[in-house]
């Protein structure tokens, strides 16, 4: 669960950097981009090591979740809210001209 | 727009087609294409599916218990999770309704990132994705009606220098296709509109590659 002590020094001969880079240019993505570090060392916990290890993927999902959620969101209350007399102004729940704010 | 904010680790692709353009265009490696595009589809397949679920007692009550229809029949409501064209638009109008916004969106966001213009441009930085907003805004009140509105979804990129990107996109339509394939809807959600679905991969794939 923990992990030996990252050191953030780019020493060329540091397993767990080397070991992080070969994985990332496996995968194709930059092997040297920098690990955020956090004040308290928590990068060197398994999970920070994950989500730096697939930093990009792992932002790809969120955006494109908050991104569906919104876009996916406004076209069901535009879809569902069509012509509801109670709604505020008295037409329906939104527009479609609400959709890119996602 | 928030999109492009939460996700500027990655470049905000958000976009398999725009992903895959990078690559060839862009010099974007060809071997991260499958972890982002993965992720897309996944990122899309999970806001679906929560969209659905907080939308279920809504569906049923605006067209009926369990009843899951598919355009363009009435009080159709799969539209919700993928487009789907209108009624009325023959092949041809369909495929252009994907190729101009495409282009438009393409021209636009080419200036937005080219440092090297000395017009407004230089509004890049923390106001790209503003700027986008009103990017998609504007196509979609352009040209949203034949083809239905999601497909003006987001195609950007923060990070790369230069973009080539198509209006479309697959990641959210494919997987809210499928998801509302899946929760129930009628199998028509692939065939509808005269198996309109294929006219939007290749209208994404050509615009992408050209």
């Amino acid at each position: 669960m923990f992990a030996p002590k990252v050191s953030h020094n780019d020493a060329p001969d540091d397993p767990i950097q080397q070991r992080h880079r070969k994985l990332r240019r496996r995968f194709g993505l930059n092997p040297h981009q920098p690990i955020k570090s956090h004040a308290n060392g928590a990068e060197n916990l398994l999970w920070p090591r994950i989500r730096a290890l697939f930093q990009e993927g792992f932002s790809e999902f969120l955006g494109c979740m908050i991104m569906t959620l919104v876009y996916h969101g406004a076209l069901a209350q535009t879809t569902l809210g069509v012509s509801v007399q109670s709604a505020p102004g008295g037409t329906s729940y939104g527009s479609y001209q609400s959709l890119p704010w996602g | 727009m928030l999109g492009i904010y939460v996700a500027g680790d990655s470049g905000s692709y958000l976009n398999p087609a725009l992903t895959v353009s990078n690559a060839i265009w862009r010099g974007l490696p060809l071997r991260s294409i499958p972890i982002l595009v993965v992720s897309q589809f996944l990122g899309c397949f999970v806001g679906s599916g929560l969209i659905y679920a907080n939308y279920i007692p809504a569906i049923d009550w605006y067209s009926g218990d369990n009843v899951r229809t598919v355009p363009p029949t009435s009080k159709a409501t799969a539209a919700i999770f993928a487009t789907y064209p209108s009624s009325f638009a023959p092949k041809a109008s369909q495929a252009f309704s994907i190729i101009i916004p495409c282009a438009i969106i393409n021209i636009v966001t080419s200036a937005l990132k080219d440092d090297y213009n000395n017009g407004v441009s230089k509004a890049g930085g923390n106001f790209f994705p503003l700027a986008m907003f009103f990017l998609f805004y504007s196509v979609a009140i352009a040209f949203g009606w034949e083809t239905g509105y999601v497909e003006l979804s987001l195609a950007q990129v923060t990070k790369a220098d230069h973009l080539s990107s198509g209006a479309v996109n697959p990641a959210l339509d494919l997987s809210g296709r499928l998801m509302s394939d899946l929760v129930g809807y009628p199998s028509t959600v692939w065939s509808s509109g005269g198996h309109y679905f294929w006219v939007r991969a290749y209208g994404i794939l050509s615009q992408n590659l050209s």
